[in-house]
């Protein structure tokens, strides 16, 4: 194991590299967040020498924040429930074949990855949607959670993967004893699958909490901005004011940095194996 | 041991910034925001839905003339909504109006673009195809439109004989913001000409002031100076009779007068704008100029009292670019119609609207918003009681011009360099990869050539 | 077979599997059919408004009027993207995993900050960016004054706008590739290496022969992931030139002339079919070449 010494050393000056390229952005926003604009613009990278913690209120207040991170909680939670649950309800039967043509299924959940893109129809229909339902559709709430919510997408595909590795004799042994098939899909299966769950939310949380060019296209009414977008309005406000809108960044990032870091075990450990798998 | 270190570390920096978040929420509730006439639950009152883009000083007037509304007319309840501007905001006012979804919708100019017989095959503009099907209100018989001046109202709100639309005001666009003190301190004055205009920035040059700030990074105010060089220079000074040449072969884009738009153009993108100002935003141009770091700036009036907010102990004037060797001819602006209202015909509420555009209409609410958007008004005997307006816009006036980007109509799916009824300079060296501006302009015929209908 | 119950029990699986299909088929599925049917009529963005068949009449437009050559750009753009960042995001991706995977010290730590980027988001990412490469006050500029004396423009530069945003795309998903081709890596049995040790195999040749065959999968999955999500991504182009300064890509046009462009819809969706088309010709080699790979082990 002689030889490995100098590529030991290798690898941490290679990570080492990378950990600058990825943390130094991170924190110099942090530290501009607590710069006033004056202090900003004579010493823009130094260390912050009076904290402005007033920063933060006036990009909370300013940018309307409160309102679109109220949104984004609605968004994102409902739409990722929605999504865990219905990638398990459609992941199960076809990984354990308990429907016709399950392999014919899954392919067509596949094809979902490789269409060409809807977005034209799509827009159209949730206009349609609207005109003819009023209260879903085109710039609604429920709309749009509705057209962020799938069963067809890489969580489908990663539950199946997992589902295959669940032994099958519990289904056996449940149906013995009389277990209903859905009791025994919520109460008994997705238990199991703890981690690819969480990996599931993860995922799916960081698609709809960060998704950008959705509510562009979908939710015009201010009343319906997410957070991204109040983001992006802050940033049209503010041109170049830095120390404002790095505060507008960590207040959207923060929330799911804090779903990571509790979250985070799960998905670099386990769940991922059940990725590859699929 | 190491997975939780990363997990403190992570955790603890968060902790940071919430703290200081939630300090701020409490704060919000009691301040409140501009945004919040958005709010649905109106209870038994009829909501009437405005669209318009962001603009501080404008959006801050309409949510005052929106509250008198609301106290005057207590049955009705205004949904005034802001887009960022430009793109995003036309991408807005299309989404909704196709929605049928908004009953009061802002263009960002008077009508315009519209196909004339001398441009066969040109684009129809959205509005028209607008009011071609239907979607817009027809306000010819509504009293209200009698208020307004009635050239105006023929120039920028008028189709087929109709009244569509109602211009609110007109603004100067080929002028440039110039700092009175930094011109007095260095006996410095307006320049008249051409030759004089550069020799003031060579002077500023030398006293190491930079002379002319412009916001690259957004495009189209650099559109804004070669307004000044295109109407006082192409067709010898008639706009009109080049544009209609272009189509019909008479002029091109790389012809002396064209090439020589883009030349000068180029002279100042070289020699005098500020370093790096192709990566300036719109939203910064008036605090750079409003603390001084540059002697000038190109932008619209409209900015007038952004600028006048971002400094208010500031002086400063505006002129027209001195596009030729004579100055009697380039005393003068051109410009545009700003805001110009249109009511949905389709929308939830345009009964509503018509009410809210008549309330509008009257003199004295009127008066609140073309002074707060610093607009020439299209009203007749409205004061403003700005001395902007009164001083440096006036003497500049005379017969009201439009600018290239409003007379000039384009060719269906013409190429980038003329898209957007702009010459583009910004492809010109260094920025962009045009050495000289010829080359620019030969491609610009060359584009022009090959968007002509076959 | 079905262990839970009979007759009309049996149904059940299906009729919740209905619901996910039901979805899928309204909003994606229908949708893509719907914008292949649009692509050969002159649709229009107005409500009330006729449509009819004109053929390839929205094709011809793509490639033969006034701005045809940016439309070709765009294409080129897209694929440039696609090699660059398939190719550099995956390469540096493998490499760090295997670096984090002979258990460095803190190599959990490593792991979460790399994948941080995706947690991001990318209007997050965008505006981090958009600091640090500002042109008057950004660190960068300041770092390249005083290396080489030069600054640069970043995304407002004609030359260079195009290759920041790959950058950062790359920067923003390496955590992400790293993550599967960990989770690859991990399975690798660990005494296939000490078999390899002591027949003192170098490193290099051990990754060749042992560890890369058996990674195979999380390869394709990477290349896959990288080659569709390279060639449909605009948001970031959108959040940090919105197309301006020659960084249009076809996706962004596909959204530019949806939203921005004339009422007219044919356009874009013929565009979205030449997209289509496009993707699926790499997807079909890239599995191809990878399929043979994992054969030949």
């Amino acid at each position: 194991m002689k030889n490995s010494r100098s590529f030991t050393i290798l690898s941490y000056a290679v990570i080492a590299v990378l950990l600058v390229l990825y943390l130094v952005p991170l924190i110099l926003v942090l530290n501009v967040s607590l710069k006033s604009y004056p202090e900003y613009l004579i010493n823009p990278i130094g260390l912050v020498k009076e904290f402005q913690w007033s920063n933060y209120i006036t990009a909370w207040t300013e940018g309307n924040f409160a309102n679109y991170f109220i949104n984004s909680l609605i968004y994102t939670g409902a739409a990722t429930v929605l999504t865990i649950i219905i990638s398990v309800m459609g992941a199960f039967p076809v990984a354990r074949k308990y429907v016709k043509w399950s392999g014919f299924i899954y392919m067509f959940f596949l094809l979902s990855q490789f269409l060409p893109n809807p977005m034209v129809a799509q827009y159209k229909l949730m206009l349609g949607f609207k005109e003819s339902l009023g209260i879903f559709g085109y710039d609604t709430k429920l709309g749009y959670i509705i057209l962020k919510t799938t069963g067809t997408g890489v969580v489908f595909m990663m539950f199946v993967g997992y589902i295959k590795s669940i032994s099958r004799e519990l289904d056996e042994a449940a149906g013995i004893d009389g277990s209903g098939y859905i009791r025994y899909l919520f109460q008994m299966v997705t238990p199991l699958m703890k981690p690819v769950i969480a990996t599931g939310v993860i995922l799916t949380a960081i698609g709809i909490w960060n998704d950008f060019v959705g509510p562009i296209m979908y939710l015009p009414s201010q009343t319906n901005y997410p957070i991204t977008f109040g983001l992006k309005e802050f940033k049209g406000q503010y041109g170049n004011n830095w120390p404002l809108l790095a505060c507008g960044i960590t207040i959207v990032a923060t929330p799911l940095i804090i779903l990571y870091t509790f979250i985070q075990k799960y998905l670099v450990d386990g769940a991922l194996a059940g990725a590859v798998k699929s | 041991m190491v997975k939780k270190i990363s997990a403190i570390v992570l955790a603890g920096a968060l902790t940071l910034s919430l703290a200081a978040c939630g300090g701020g929420k409490g704060n919000n509730a009691a301040t409140g925001t501009e945004g919040e006439g958005a709010k649905t639950s109106s209870g038994q009152k009829q909501v009437i839905k405005i669209l318009h883009w962001k603009q501080d000083n404008i959006n801050k007037a309409m949510n005052e003339i929106n509250k008198k509304f609301e106290e005057k007319y207590p049955e009705y309840k205004i949904e005034y909504t802001t887009t960022g501007p430009d793109d995003e905001y036309k991408q807005a006012q299309r989404a909704r109006l196709t929605a049928n979804d908004v009953d009061i919708l802002a263009d960002l100019s008077g009508m315009r673009l519209s196909p004339q017989e001398w441009t066969p095959g040109a684009k129809v503009p959205d509005w028209e195809q607008w009011i071609n099907s239907g979607l817009i209100a027809d306000l010819s018989d509504q009293a209200f439109v009698s208020k307004w001046n009635a050239n105006d109202i023929e120039k920028a709100g008028t189709y087929n004989g109709k009244v569509y639309a109602i211009p609110t005001g007109k603004v100067a666009m080929s002028g440039l913001f110039y700092n009175k003190e930094i011109f007095e301190e260095h006996g410095l004055e307006v320049p008249k000409t051409w030759s004089e205009f550069i020799q003031l920035n060579e002077t500023l040059k030398s006293k190491g002031i930079t002379p002319i700030g412009v916001a690259g990074k957004d495009v189209w105010p650099l559109k804004l100076p070669v307004f000044a060089l295109q109407a006082k220079i192409l067709g010898g000074g008639d706009q009109q009779k080049w544009i209609e040449g272009v189509w019909k072969g008479e002029t091109a884009f790389n012809d002396a007068e064209a090439v020589e738009v883009l030349e000068k153009m180029k002279t100042l993108q070289d020699n005098y704008m500020i370093e790096g100002f192709m990566g300036i935003d719109y939203a910064s141009a008036p605090a750079i100029f409003a603390t001084g770091k540059v002697a000038m700036l190109a932008d619209g009036s409209w900015d007038a009292p952004t600028i006048a907010t971002a400094n208010p102990d500031l002086k400063f004037g505006y002129f027209p670019v001195p596009a030729t060797e004579d100055a009697a001819k380039n005393a003068s602006f051109v410009g545009k119609y700003d805001v110009t209202w249109y009511v949905a015909e389709k929308g939830p509420n345009k009964e509503g609207a018509l009410k809210w555009l008549e309330f509008f209409s009257e003199p004295e609410n009127y008066t609140t918003f073309v002074k707060a958007a610093g607009f020439i008004p299209t009203m007749d005997g409205i004061s403003t009681d700005s001395d902007f307006i009164d001083n440096e816009l006036t003497p500049y006036l005379g017969d009201f011009e439009l600018a290239y980007e409003i007379m000039m109509i384009n060719r269906e799916n013409v190429g980038e360099h003329l898209a957007a009824e702009g010459v583009h300079t910004e492809y010109l060296a260094p920025g962009g990869e045009f050495k000289t501006a010829k080359e620019l302009a030969d491609v610009q015929q060359k584009e022009w050539e090959a968007a002509a209908p076959k | 077979m079905y262990p839970f119950g009979k007759g009309m029990a049996r149904y059940v699986p299906l009729l919740l599997l209905l619901i996910p299909m039901a979805l899928y088929v309204v909003f994606y599925f229908g949708p893509s059919v719907m914008t292949v049917i649009y692509s050969f009529t002159d649709v229009k963005n107005i409500p009330g408004s006729t449509m009819k068949f004109v053929g390839l009449e929205n094709y011809y437009d793509l490639f033969y009027s006034g701005n045809s050559g940016e439309r070709w750009r765009s294409i080129t753009n897209t694929l440039i993207f696609m090699f660059i960042v398939t190719i550099v995001q995956n390469g540096v991706a493998l490499f760090v995993a295997v670096l984090l995977n002979q258990r460095l010290r803190g190599d959990y730590f490593y792991r979460a900050v790399f994948f941080l980027p995706v947690v991001l988001g990318v209007a997050v990412v965008a505006l981090i960016w958009g600091m640090m490469f500002d042109p008057m006050s950004g660190p960068v500029n300041m770092l390249y004054d005083w290396l080489f004396g030069y600054k640069d423009m970043f995304f407002a530069s004609f030359t260079h706008a195009f290759g920041y945003i790959i950058f950062v795309q790359i920067w923003m998903y390496m955590g992400y590739s790293m993550l599967i081709f960990l989770a690859g890596l991990q399975s690798v049995p660990k005494d296939l290496y000490e078999a390899g040790y002591i027949d003192g195999t170098s490193k290099w040749q051990s990754f060749r022969h042992i560890t890369f065959p058996l990674i195979a999968p999380s390869f394709t999955v990477n290349m896959l992931l990288s080659i569709i999500g390279a060639m449909s991504t605009f948001d970031i182009i959108l959040a940090t030139t919105d197309g301006r300064f020659n960084t249009r890509t076809m996706a962004y046009d596909v959204y530019k002339e949806t939203f921005r462009g004339s009422l007219d819809m044919g356009l874009p969706s013929a565009l979205s079919v030449v997209q289509f088309l496009i993707i699926l010709v790499f997807v079909v080699v890239a599995v191809r070449q990878t399929r043979k790979r994992e054969v030949e082990y």
